[in-house]
């Protein structure tokens, strides 16, 4: 089991750099879980690839183990052209943090990141989209590198629209693909769930990871508070302690509303907060994308 | 409105304290940058209204709460109908002391919560009203003219006591209407049990009495409740022929009362017990007797189990058991027949039926009276005798040192002037008939001699009498229609001398043959014997003078009352007392001069039927007795300041504890947070 500690978003977030911390985090993962983010089962056989660790053992051609002794796992054509692209928001309000927490961005970059390393160490494509960035999948070597990058040259700044940003992978992800969103989805459901249904209809799986600090799902501020919004800057003032519990269930709400809306839509969800460890997280996205596919 | 203890009023600023906390205390708010602001929106509009009326109602229940709390001890009264001292015309308390009102409820009397009440008020008044007070019982007991001195009227009523008197609101409506002087009337308050009898009067008179003024308000205040009662209304104690104290009890039941057990003490000792058979509305009677030692004085009480109204539980009794005396009949003639005797009528008089005070009577002829030992002998008649052989000396002496000796005359006695046995000096016989004038029974010697008042006197024809040396001391108890004695009493020393002026047998009248004759001997032998025989009860009523027979010799008298009090009475020349007892029940001892002689007088309540009967006035009697005035009537209200309420207004004292714990109860259920509720 890894060292759960180590794994804890705030101790992660010391490794300034994103490859360590992907590294961090997957070598933690290893240990305990057989790791893919594609994963099919289509029965037109496209080629071997070297083993890595990770990789499910069910997938080892065992007759070229015992002709050559290396170890090799079978490909199929599904898995071998699916691309996957993280759709990264990086709107003012993932800049939020509360309690000296890692912010939603930086939560996101660093499981974007360990996404891109999964990807990379299994041949698969990985691609990049925001509102500032725009960085087609591949698997070339140098990709990676150009991945982390562009992940740490994201700063959070502006309006978040989720049309915008898709409408951007029409051409990097020409093909079926695989679109990772990593946002707070703080915009309108139906505008989220119009851009997302597009994507879907282009056959790409989308998966949505709702990422949320802690102190959004719990306002644990006291007393008289003026409210003022990251993306917008407009003010409220307001008493903590009068609207928390309405708060909590608007907030309960909203999750609500965005997981049925996406399970209406196909689209996979699942809900974050950024003080859930990144093996936790990583590791329940897996394990969660595993028993879907 | 009005404050019963306005010095609190100086907390009041305290109200304004959560106003104060609440402006100290408020936060600066802490800025906080949010990453959306939809839902924080959708909360604040769902809660914040809710919450600043919250904030809002919290702020107004605290200092509500405060202002309660201060006005809970300032005691506030709201005014109500202006019936107030000072503003139309003065304030005349009628407090009621009469018996009644020393019923105890849980050991307080009831006068005492009628002070209370009435202090109450005075505290609440305004300072420049003018009030009188009037204490009264059937009369009027003290009198305190309108004044602003509110000491002074709280002396009147800290001096006023419960006296053993019956209630009649009337002489004090007439002293309230005087103390108004013409002016505006004003407001009369009456502070009364307001029993049955408080206003039979002045219903009675409906309003046609002296100073009745339609304009007066008047306020009529119960005070303490009407207890389940039981009482003596009468009872008394006299000597039976037989020797035996006979006594004979009535007692009054009121509502709700229970048999109940008597006993009767006498000198300390229970001598009788019984049970009355009491209930709502009933009375009983019962008799009962007692032996006693003669010749004593005795003194007690006859008693019901003590309820609530304790001065009609017991009754006092005292009185005297006359001594039995011995009678020496000097017969100065005896003849040859019993007819014959000059003590023959006298004699029967005495002995048919024996008088039962009598011990012994002995005859004797003049002769024989030097072989007597006079002290043996209580009374001698010396009938028809102007010599004793040369013991005429002993017999003055005798008489002197308070012996009782009746002359007659008889055919013995000087025809001319003389002297008879040296004590009594004649002008001769008359020979003349003559009538007997009817003498005053009702007021004189002759008052306890039954059986005289229907007697026609000019039956009694008297044919010869001796006539008195003129200037001979004595007082004429009966005297013939011109003036002239028939029977005379003088004092001799400490002894008593009586004359009949004519014979006892009929030799010069008539008079033994007829029906007066026998009991007015009797009791004359009794007098001589005894001075103070017809002095059997000694019972008097408060208030009403009596008259008592003192002991020989007694020169001065002090009388000491059952609360201690010592107070001196008159002694008139006949050796009477003349007292008036006081407003006071119980057994007063009359103390003399001689140790010796000492005795105790009962004194009781007249008209206890009417004081005991527990019920209370009606309303519409009342407004009967004093018609066209506005009339408050305040009921009794166990643990209220009623009559505080009906003059001043309405005491809210217990609105506000009510309201006190209404706002605790609503800032608890708005501040109430169930623990199972997510903060």
């Amino acid at each position: 089991m890894p060292n759960e500690a180590l794994l804890d978003p705030v101790v992660v977030a010391r490794l300034g750099n994103l490859e360590l911390r992907a590294r961090r985090i997957l070598d933690g993962l290893y240990s305990g879980h057989h790791l893919n983010i594609v994963r099919g089962h289509s029965q037109d056989f496209s080629e071997h690839r070297p083993y890595n660790p990770g990789d499910d053992p069910k997938t080892l051609d065992w007759k070229i183990f015992g002709r050559t002794d290396r170890l090799v796992v079978k490909q199929y054509e599904e898995q071998t052209n699916i691309g996957a692209v993280v759709i990264l928001d990086d709107s003012a309000s993932m800049n939020f943090s509360e309690g000296g927490r890692l912010t939603k961005l930086e939560y996101a970059k660093t499981l974007a990141a360990a996404l891109g390393y999964l990807a990379t160490r299994q041949g698969d494509a990985i691609g990049l989209v925001s509102r500032q960035t725009l960085l087609p999948p591949a698997s070339a070597r140098g990709h990676l590198e150009r991945f982390f990058d562009a992940l740490e040259k994201d700063r959070a700044d502006g309006v978040w629209k989720m049309s915008d940003v898709s409408g951007k992978l029409g051409r990097p992800l020409k093909k079926r693909g695989f679109a990772i969103v990593l946002s707070d989805l703080m915009e309108d459901v139906d505008t989220v769930l119009s851009s997302l249904r597009a994507l879907a209809a282009r056959r790409h799986e989308v998966i949505v990871v709702q990422l949320a600090d802690p102190a959004e799902r719990d306002l644990p501020f006291d007393g008289p508070v003026i409210f003022t919004d990251m993306e917008t800057g407009e003010k409220i003032e307001t008493n903590a302690d009068a609207i928390r519990s309405a708060y909590q269930a608007a907030f309960e709400a909203r999750r609500q509303q965005f997981s049925q809306a996406f399970a209406g839509a196909g689209i996979d969800h699942l809900f974050l907060t950024t003080d859930t460890p990144f093996d936790k997280g990583l590791g329940a996205f897996l394990t969660w994308r595993a028993a879907r596919t | 409105m009005m404050f019963g203890n306005p010095a609190f009023l100086w907390a009041l600023p305290a109200a304004l304290m959560p106003v104060l906390l609440h402006l100290f205390n408020r936060r600066k708010p802490r800025a906080i940058l949010f990453s959306h602001l939809a839902l924080i929106r959708l909360a604040h509009q769902q809660r914040m209204p809710k919450r600043k009326l919250r904030d809002f109602l919290l702020l107004v229940l605290r200092t509500l709460l405060l202002l309660f709390l201060v006005g809970l001890f300032a005691r506030p009264v709201v005014r109500q109908g202006g019936i107030l001292g000072g503003e139309e015309g003065r304030t005349i308390v009628l407090l009621d002391v009469s018996a009644s009102m020393g019923a105890t409820f849980a050991g307080r009397e009831r006068l005492d919560s009628a002070r209370e009440e009435i202090q109450h008020v005075l505290r609440t008044l305004p300072a420049d009203a003018e009030i009188g007070v009037v204490t009264f019982s059937d009369r009027v007991e003290t009198e305190q003219a309108p004044t602003r001195d509110r000491a002074r009227l709280i002396g009147v009523l800290s001096g006023a006591k419960v006296r053993a008197r019956p209630s009649d609101v009337l002489p004090a409506l007439k002293a309230a209407a005087a103390m108004a002087h013409g002016a505006h009337p004003g407001t009369v308050m009456i502070v009364s049990d307001q029993a049955a009898n408080v206003w039979r009067a002045a219903t009675a008179s409906r309003g046609k009495w002296e100073g009745a003024d339609p304009r007066t308000r008047y306020v009529v205040a119960e005070v303490g409740e009407m207890p389940d009662s039981r009482g003596i209304v009468d009872a008394d104690l006299t000597l039976g022929e037989e020797g035996n104290l006979r006594g004979r009890a009535s007692f009054l039941g009121n509502r709700g009362a229970a048999p109940s057990g008597w006993t009767l003490e006498l000198n300390g000792r229970t001598v009788g017990k019984g049970e009355a058979a009491l209930s709502g509305g009933r009375t009983d009677e019962t008799t009962f007797q007692a032996q006693l030692p003669e010749g004593g004085y005795y003194s007690g009480k006859i008693s019901l189990t003590p309820d609530a109204m304790a001065f009609d539980d017991v009754f006092h009794l005292a009185g005297r058991v006359p001594k039995g005396f011995r009678v020496l009949l000097i017969d100065g003639e005896r003849g040859g027949g019993p007819s014959d005797s000059e003590v023959y009528y006298l004699k029967s008089a005495l002995e048919s039926p024996r008088d039962p005070r009598i011990e012994s009577i002995e005859t004797v002829t003049p002769d024989a009276v030097a072989g007597v030992k006079l002290t043996d002998y209580d009374a001698i008649v010396a009938a028809n005798t102007i010599e004793l052989g040369g013991r005429e000396s002993d017999l003055r002496g005798w008489l002197e040192n308070g012996g009782g000796l009746l002359l007659a005359p008889g055919s013995k006695w000087p025809k001319s002037s003389g002297q008879v046995l040296g004590l009594l000096g004649t002008s001769g016989r008359v020979h003349r008939p003559v009538v007997v004038k009817a003498p005053s029974i009702a007021a004189g010697r002759l008052t306890p001699v039954a059986g005289l008042a229907g007697f026609e006197w000019n039956q009694v024809k008297v044919d010869e009498y001796v006539a008195l040396t003129s200037g001979e001391p004595g007082d004429a108890v009966i005297t013939f229609e011109d003036g002239t004695p028939l029977l005379v009493q003088r004092r001799m020393g400490k002894g008593n001398l009586a004359v009949l002026t004519t014979t006892l047998d009929r030799a010069w009248t008539n008079f033994p043959s007829k029906p007066a004759f026998a009991p007015l001997m009797r009791e004359l032998v009794a007098s001589l014997a005894d001075p103070l025989r017809e002095q059997t009860s000694l019972q008097a009523f408060v208030d009403e003078p009596v008259r008592l027979k003192l002991p020989e010799g007694v020169r001065s008298v002090s009388i000491v009352a059952p609360d201690g009090a010592v107070s001196s009475a008159g002694i008139d020349r006949e050796g009477h007392l003349d007292w008036t007892p006081p407003p006071v029940t119980g057994l007063f001892d009359v103390r003399t001069d001689r140790p010796d002689q000492w005795f105790r007088v009962a004194v009781n309540m007249r008209d206890l039927l009417s004081e005991a009967d527990t019920r209370r006035t009606r309303e519409a009697d009342v407004r009967e007795a004093l018609p066209g005035s506005t009339v408050q009537w305040v009921e009794y209200r166990a643990g209220s300041s009623n009559l505080l309420s009906a003059v001043q207004g309405r005491d809210i004292t217990n609105a506000l504890i009510f309201f006190l714990f209404a706002l605790l109860l609503a800032e608890t259920l708005i501040t109430w947070r169930p623990s199972w509720r997510p903060a």
